[in-house]
């Protein structure tokens, strides 16, 4: 585990976990102009670090509309470079959020961070497949 | 019992993000659920990052926030200071240009908004209502 700040409730943490080729990215607190620059070095980092990259949002208290651009350009990024970024367990205010802005037509997102690990080893499967072809 | 609480503030992101957090204590205070107030407070937190953007070339400048209670509503007035710019429209459906995202999430997340220019000429305001239920 990697923890590039202590938790502090005006600030963001984002530990990052490398699970069988994945970082599972687990930002906790509240992503806003103050934080969004560090929630995107988090995110870079991640897609260096994993083949793929989940995005656990359970403790994310707050996300607007500058922290969803970080997540859109990240998952451009992620194309760029071939790897899978999704998103896991958004609480109901932030599934809400999503909901208006239609993210989940852009990036994958799901219920819980179990599901998204694996849906993300399914999609590395699918795309290696699709390429050795 | 009508009360308005007025704030005078200046962009920085740890003032705007006082100011939101402070709005979310007042609507919680005033009635409004747990969920609504956590909307009411994000669509503020949008309000307050667009003036910040939109307003100041720099980011920087002063801020204004009317806070008024009534019986039946919270309104929130923020107003800015900045140059004269072409007063924007509320999004009606999820606009394409990323720049009118924070007002469409606004728009969605209160009962009301409206955007005037202020009588002065000089600067913009964005007031957002959100009902309170039925005491």
């Amino acid at each position: 585990m990697e923890s590039a700040r202590s938790p502090s409730r005006s600030e963001l943490t984002c530990p990052t976990y490398v699970v069988d080729g994945t970082a599972l990215v687990h930002p906790q607190g509240e992503i806003d102009l103050q934080t969004e620059s560090f929630f995107a070095e988090a995110l870079r980092s991640a897609l260096e670090r994993g083949d793929s990259v989940v995005v656990d949002l359970s403790g994310t208290q707050y996300i607007d509309s500058t922290g969803i651009h970080v997540l859109l350009q990240s998952r451009k990024q992620a194309d760029l470079v071939k790897r899978a970024f999704v998103l896991a367990a958004p609480s109901r205010l932030v599934r809400k959020i999503f909901g208006i802005l239609e993210i989940g037509k852009r990036i994958l997102i799901y219920d819980t961070v179990e599901a998204a690990l694996k849906g993300v080893r399914e999609l590395l499967a699918v795309s290696r497949n699709e390429g050795g072809s | 019992m009508t009360w308005t609480l007025s704030l005078n503030m200046q962009t920085a992101p740890d003032a705007l993000r006082a100011v939101r957090r402070m709005i979310y204590a007042v609507v919680r205070q005033e009635g409004l659920s747990e969920t609504n107030a956590r909307e009411f407070e994000l669509a503020i937190g949008e309000a307050l990052s667009n003036a910040r953007t939109h307003a100041y070339s720099n980011g920087t400048g002063p801020l204004t926030v009317d806070i008024t209670s009534g019986t039946a509503a919270v309104a929130v007035v923020i107003h800015d200071k900045g140059a004269p710019i072409t007063l924007p429209t509320v999004p009606i459906s999820l606009p394409s240009d990323p720049r009118a995202v924070g007002l469409f999430l606004v728009a969605s997340l209160v009962d009301e908004v409206k955007i005037q220019r202020n009588g002065n000429g000089k600067g913009v305001s964005i007031t957002m209502t959100k009902m309170l239920p039925l005491r």
